[in-house]
């Protein structure tokens, strides 16, 4: 009888309202936003440039051609269509140095933030959750790390570490650690004064099902929007330490150690400086993009009421 | 005269080409010194419809009316300017959370004395001495003292006697109240009510009350308006419409009141749930849920039809049905 | 049938407050002693205001909180004293639903996920009968099968009242335990939930603790009434006797500041001033006497004890006087 009564009750309640999937309404967000397009056209580029790099490219990045030094971009006077963005001070061609400077530098980009994300994830939850003993250990310990400025901190650690490409990325990843634990603790302790928490607690879930299962999915939007801005800050750091020379290590073609080869070339051969500059300036910026049509896509708070 | 009158009034939101109508065809008129109520069910368009009133909706709806007059001017042709001018001084509006509707970072007396410059130009002591007069008169103790009181340091009672003390500081002609007391607990609620009551009459303010409690209309208003969807489905007087509902919805909504099927297990429920944006049917608006729906209904839209002293929207209506208390 | 199924005795919950630096620690006394009985199948609606103690009453009893003193029996065992693996297996025995459907269920799980959260933590059924069990309560509730892969901003309010309500019943709970389901939530679908809480209860027998402060959605479903003020019950009894013949002057103010539909039919009228006070701070003596159009001396010395008057239970010095 309530079965009868209840279904009857229930085809009526129901309306024929077809709601667009996660995705498809994630991508009406993003694709509002026309900046974040054009920055994920742009990234696109470069990620398809980065993974075909030997195909792509039209020489080796270390080859040297002698009798080509200094050579400006093909559009300038002097310059040559078999070297499009000119070449360096030892005749190699800047565009093919461009595109393997990629795969570099978006592998560190991807990899340093991957590192400090897993790490900085589970110290957030794990501070959200125990809020006697851990969490303000796990949070005193992140102060101590954001009292020190960031580059000076990630040149320390390379320091200690010595140069090279790990090092390089792991010193980016603990400089970035902070923010992930404290993005992750704020909205994990947002999450768990709902409802739908104490529902999962009274069903009997333990620990750990509430922080990875239930809480965390909820926490990811911020957290997707800060790792594609930190992707970028990655970049740039490891360019820093690259111009430093406690990054990547010559001849390996990275963006940054190309800026800082070129220094002394400024005054006469402007474009080897200015082309490695500008393909950072406009990756970031891409990607600065498209954290913001992220942030517009997956932050309910901006979200018209369903 | 009547202070407020509006002829049918439309509010459109979206796109031109596929419009959703907010309020639809709403009449509605107020006179000097009387309590309306308007009751409906969330999205109902109750709140949108005194928005508009108002102005307050931002360009973000299309506002189409025959007649839209307050206290003798036509607000759909006076300037922005004129506008603000009646808005705040001589219609005044109250709203749901009294917690959100004072600004925290100053105190109570800074942001009634506020008011008090902006509209009435008062300075000095008057202002002082105008501001503690109308603490006195929604009725808070200690009123020189909470003055200086932030709003974090009121409860939720307080803080709506003092959001009531805005409203009323430039002694308007209209009031309305959008669900003043559904955030408050029990008891404090009934305390609003009979504060906002006993002002109205002392004040001689026209009151429009908007809320889904059909209890609370029918304790203090004159006249109800029932909204559905959009459209004022009827309007009568109170308790007339309490006790003989004319239209199908204003009947289903007093039936499924716990307190109207005492001692029944079960209570009588309409079915199914206010249409949205996309699924508004082509006939009547209730037709996919009314208990008495005929073919007709699923095709014409009914217009509104005068009875006694109110009106219906129905093909239908319960005029000869005995309706059981 | 009339097994007892729940069994609270001076049930106390304190809370320690900070109130700034270099200042003692305040107590607030959520709940100050409470004591009941509910019966298998049967309703006891728990009415009372703001600060109450309703609240943290759901969370005691709900498992989440353990009570500072007193004792709790779920289903014959005792929670306080209780071993860890009874404990776990009485989850099982409670079950809660929220006032906000809109906060209670998980926005980032499918609704079928969600239902079979209590399954799988709980028992030990396969995927295949889980997922079986989760559609037959689907269908109870008045859901579609094709809900089960929906979110749950897919749905309506009463609609998602209704999932919560399902998710509570998975795991056929002795006791759920309501904290306000229906005020967030329209007339007519308000009417549509307390239906199904009445259709469930007559169907697998569950017994429920019914949290409100409408006193009109109470009168229909209770047996029992339960009225608190400040974490102490004030009155106790059957719903004939609350409504019927109220003795405590707060469950009169109750009754008579609750709004209605025919004003002149109302049985009390009496007019209570002022505010409810700070829980950190709370009045000597009766609780209520500050508010009281009965107080007289004695109220603000001595804290009045539940007493049988009448044949249900007052806490009230002059409850004899008040009729």
């Amino acid at each position: 009888m309530t079965q009868a009564n209840s279904a009857l009750q229930a085809t009526a309640d129901d309306v024929a309202v077809s709601y667009p999937s996660p995705l498809k309404e994630f991508w009406q967000g993003f694709s509002f936003n026309k900046g974040a397009v054009a920055g994920m056209l742009f990234m696109l580029v470069v990620f398809f440039a980065a993974i075909f790099a030997p195909w792509v490219a039209p020489y080796s990045p270390i080859e040297q051609f002698r009798d080509h030094l200094l050579t400006p971009p093909a559009w300038l006077e002097g310059g040559s269509s078999a070297y499009l963005l000119g070449t360096d001070e030892l005749g190699r061609d800047i565009l093919s140095r461009l595109i393997h400077g990629a795969r570099l530098s978006l592998f560190i980009g991807v990899s340093s933030v991957l590192m400090s994300l897993i790490p900085g994830i589970a110290l957030g939850l794990v501070a959200a959750f125990f809020p006697r003993v851990a969490g303000p250990a796990i949070m005193r310990l992140m102060d101590v790390m954001m009292a020190l400025p960031a580059l000076l901190l990630a040149v320390a650690i390379v320091a200690i570490l010595g140069p090279g490409l790990i090092n390089t990325m792991i010193a980016i990843a603990v400089v970035a650690l902070p923010g992930y634990v404290r993005l992750t603790r704020a909205s994990a302790l947002t999450e768990l004064n709902r409802d739908y928490v104490t529902a999962s607690r009274v069903a009997g879930a333990g620990k750990l099902r509430l922080m990875f299962v239930t809480v965390l999915p909820n926490c990811m939007a911020p957290l997707i929007v800060h790792a594609t801005m930190s992707f970028s800050s990655a970049i740039l750091e490891a360019a820093a330490l690259g111009f430093l020379g406690l990054g990547v290590q010559p001849p390996t073609p990275e963006w940054g150690t190309m800026l800082a080869s070129a220094r002394d070339y400024i005054e006469r051969a402007w474009w080897v400086v200015t082309m490695p500059g500008l393909t950072i300036l406009f990756s970031v910026l891409a990607i600065n993009l498209m954290g913001d049509g992220l942030r517009d896509a997956l932050d309910p708070k901006l979200k018209r009421a369903a | 005269m009547s202070l407020l009158e509006i002829k049918n009034l439309s509010v459109q939101f979206g796109r031109k080409d596929a419009p959703f109508n907010a309020v639809e065809g709403l009449d509605l008129t107020v006179n000097e010194g009387e309590l309306v109520g308007i009751v409906g069910e969330s999205g109902s368009g109750k709140s949108v419809t005194m928005m508009a009133m108002m102005g307050l909706l931002e360009g973000q709806g299309r506002i189409v009316a025959d007649k839209l007059s307050f206290d003798g001017k036509d607000l759909l042709t006076i300037s922005a300017r004129e506008r603000r001018k009646i808005v705040g001084k001589d219609i005044a509006m109250i709203f749901q959370d009294p917690m959100t509707s004072l600004n925290p970072s100053y105190t109570v007396g800074y942001q009634i004395m506020e008011v008090l410059k902006v509209h009435q130009g008062l300075r000095g002591a008057a202002l002082k001495a105008r501001a503690l007069e109308l603490m006195q008169m929604v009725e808070i103790p200690a009123a020189e003292s909470r003055l200086s009181a932030y709003p974090h340091q009121l409860s939720g009672g307080m803080s709506q006697r003092v959001v009531i003390a805005m409203a009323i500081a430039c002694k308007p002609k209209l009031l309305i109240a959008d669900e003043p007391t559904t955030a408050l607990d029990v008891t404090i609620q009934a305390q609003i009510m009979e504060l906002l009551v006993s002002l109205q009459k002392s004040q001689n303010m026209a009151l429009i009350m908007i809320t889904h409690d059909l209890a609370v209309i029918a304790e203090v208003a004159q006249r109800v308006a029932v909204m559905y969807a959009g459209q004022v489905v009827e309007m009568g007087a109170v308790p007339g419409l309490f006790r003989q509902p004319v239209h199908p919805y204003t009947e289903a909504l007093l039936s499924s009141i716990p307190e109207h099927s005492k001692g029944a297990s079960r209570l009588s429920t309409l079915p199914g749930i206010v249409p949205g944006q996309y699924d508004r049917p082509a006939g009547c608006l209730l037709s996919p849920r009314c208990p008495y729906v005929q073919p007709n209904c699923r095709q014409d839209r009914p217009a509104l039809s005068p009875h006694g002293e109110g009106a219906y929207r129905c093909h239908y209506p319960l005029l000869n049905k005995e309706t059981a208390r | 049938m009339s097994e007892t199924v729940l069994r609270a005795r001076d049930l106390t919950r304190h809370y320690e407050v900070s109130q700034g630096f270099m200042k003692p620690n305040g107590v607030v006394r959520a709940l100050g002693g409470v004591s009941f009985e509910l019966a298998a199948g049967k309703t006891l609606a728990v009415v009372g205001e703001s600060g109450c103690g309703k609240s943290t009453l759901a969370r005691a009893l709900t498992l989440i909180e353990t009570p500072t003193s007193g004792s709790l029996e779920l289903d014959g065992v005792d929670v306080v004293a209780g071993a860890k693996a009874d404990i776990r297996s009485l989850r099982s025995k409670v079950q809660m639903v929220f006032q906000n459907p809109y906060a209670s269920l998980n926005p980032r799980q499918k609704i079928g996920v969600q239902l079979a959260e209590p399954l799988l933590i709980n028992t030990d059924l396969t995927a295949a009968e889980r997922e079986a069990r989760v559609k037959e309560m689907m269908s109870i509730v008045g859901l579609r099968p094709e809900h089960y892969y929906r979110y749950p901003h897919m749905f309506s309010g009463g609609q998602r009242q209704r999932i919560a309500i399902a998710r509570a019943m998975m795991l056929r709970p002795k006791i759920v335990v309501a904290d306000e389901p229906t005020s967030a939530l329209d007339v007519s679908i308000q009417a549509q939930v307390l239906n199904l809480f009445m259709d469930l209860q007559q169907e697998l027998g569950t017994a429920y603790v019914f949290i409100s402060h409408n006193l009109s959605v109470v009168e229909h479903v209770a047996d029992d009434v339960m009225v608190m003020y400040l974490g102490r019950t004030v009155e106790m009894g059957s719903k004939a006797q609350i409504y019927g013949a109220p003795r405590h002057p707060y469950t009169r103010a109750l009754l008579s500041a609750t709004p209605s539909i025919h004003p002149e039919d109302r049985r009390v009228k009496i007019k209570i001033e002022g505010e409810l006070p700070s829980p950190l701070n709370p009045p000597t003596g009766c609780a209520f006497h500050k508010r009281c159009p009965f107080a007289k001396a004695r109220c603000q010395e001595e804290v009045p004890l539940l007493r049988e008057v009448d044949g249900h239970q007052v806490a009230c010095h002059f409850a004899e006087e008040i009729s």
